[in-house]
């Protein structure tokens, strides 16, 4: 079958240059202005990518953006070599947009306490051609975000189920069985869109 | 659909399902085998696989970025392992425990028997070594958590209830306020210090989260240090009967893990007030 590559994840990083993540991590810790240039060049388009959510206007998505670099500069201490370096990272993002998530609901006059990132608001991003989420993107829009945000990890991310874990706080078996349901949910949107047309020849 | 090729597609769905997150996995032959004859797979694991878009930051973003980094750059020391954190914690629970008990009467050392000192200080042993194992993986972003930070909440307290309830004996409890007020307020005068303290430690980690995930991290350690108040109390009381331990020793867990919540709660509030 031809198409058997499109079976295979496909990381933003290759292994080797991911590999290499710890390593600036750390000199980043010791206080070397290199690292953190090499850094913020290499997870800069993952962080943008994962903090986006569909509808945010780009000025606030930068300011996202910015302030969960900050906050991966306050916690840096925090990190241990012998841990891997994205889950962390994420896990950083992932508070950085729950609180930029409470803040805009405090602002709209709606104090609600939440454990759990925003809902996806549902509407594409407008005008920025480079930042069309694509059909996968847009599919991912009907899942919960909790759902959404593991099917993120583990797509577009590459990374394990365990790393998924680290990265949302959670365990490993709350992670399965957070995609399982996702996965379901994506086939029964797709069927129901007839994208079901079985060629049963 | 027919069923045939229903069962096809549900077996390719479990195949993906087993091996998904497992980068580079390759499909088994009939899996393969299905996925050229059907749309509905091929469509579905299609979009599940493609490439994902390209994302690009603006240059300027990245240089002020840099330039915010770089300009309060300084080496800092990295944290210990989940491991020694939680030991560190745990040695607070035990130097507290020891310390204080040491200046009051050992009444309730004497009072119980070899099996219910030993029952009830395994399952305050085991609890404080959960709970500090819980709070060093709530300081450290992308640590991987083996039990919910609310299971280790509620299994010391489940563990303790328990202990009791089985090992004590239940017989009406002389004085049973007044002498259970005097409980829960030692304890609870015992656990606002210890909560203090456990909360500098929890300071050193990462401070990320806000809202009800901090509410967790101060009932984490409002909890813990119930759990000092406990031992104190178990080694200081006189009455070791399971009415009144249920009710005025649970009693002060119970308080100085809502008390844990709620301040952390506040505090959030009021930091979120301040932005």
């Amino acid at each position: 079958m031809g198409a058997a590559v499109i079976w295979m994840p496909e990381p933003t990083l290759n292994s080797a240059v991911e590999g290499e993540l710890p390593g600036l991590m750390v000199r980043y810790q010791e206080g070397d202005p290199g690292a953190v240039e090499e850094l913020v060049r290499r997870l800069s388009p993952r962080l943008m990518r994962f903090l986006a959510s569909p509808g945010m206007p780009r000025s606030d998505i930068e300011d996202l953006f910015q302030e969960c670099w900050i906050r991966i500069h306050r916690a840096r201490h925090t990190y241990r070599a012998t841990e891997p370096l994205l889950p962390w990272i994420y896990a950083v993002a992932r508070h950085t947009r729950l609180d930029a998530y409470r803040r805009r609901r405090r602002l709209e006059s709606k104090e609600v306490l939440v454990s759990e990132p925003p809902e996806p608001a549902g509407q594409p991003h407008q005008g920025d051609a480079e930042q069309d989420p694509g059909r996968f993107g847009r599919l991912l829009t009907e899942l919960p975000e909790s759902q959404r945000e593991v099917i993120f990890m583990l797509k577009v991310s590459g990374m394990s189920i365990e790393e998924v874990a680290r990265a949302t706080s959670s365990t490993v078996g709350a992670v399965k069985q957070k995609a399982h349901r996702a996965y379901g949910t994506l086939r029964r949107i797709l069927e129901k869109e007839g994208r079901s047309i079985c060629l049963e020849n | 659909m027919s069923g045939e090729l229903k069962a096809a597609c549900e077996s390719v769905d479990a195949e993906f399902d087993r091996q998904f997150g497992d980068a580079g996995f390759i499909l088994s032959a009939d899996a393969r085998r299905h996925l050229d004859g059907c749309g509905r797979c091929r469509d579905l694991y299609g979009y599940l696989f493609a490439p994902a878009p390209v994302v690009t930051v603006p240059p300027e973003l990245s240089d002020r970025v840099e330039q915010v980094l770089k300009s309060s750059l300084r080496p800092v020391k990295p944290a210990g392992s989940i491991g020694r954190i939680a030991v560190q914690l745990f040695l607070v629970f035990a130097i507290m425990a020891a310390v204080v008990a040491s200046f009051m009467k050992p009444a309730g050392l004497q009072t119980m028997t070899v099996g219910e000192l030993a029952g009830v200080a395994a399952a305050l042993i085991i609890g404080a070594a959960l709970l500090s194992l819980s709070l060093a993986w709530q300081m450290i972003p992308g640590s991987l958590r083996r039990i919910s930070a609310e299971a280790a909440i509620t299994i010391p307290a489940a563990a303790f209830l328990a202990t009791v309830a089985v090992l004590f004996p239940w017989r009406a409890p002389e004085e049973f306020f007044k002498a259970g007020w005097h409980c829960l307020w030692l304890g609870t005068v015992i656990a606002v210090p210890t909560a203090v303290l456990f909360g500098g430690i929890v300071r050193r980690g990462a401070r990320l989260a806000s809202g009800t995930l901090r509410a967790t991290q101060g009932a984490t350690a409002g909890a813990i240090a119930g759990l000092v108040s406990i031992t104190i109390l178990q080694a200081n009381c006189e009455m070791q009967e399971a009415v009144h331990l249920l009710v005025w020793h649970g009693g002060v867990l119970a308080v100085s893990t809502l008390a844990g919540y709620l301040i952390s709660l506040s505090a959030s509030g009021l930091q979120r007030g301040s932005l």
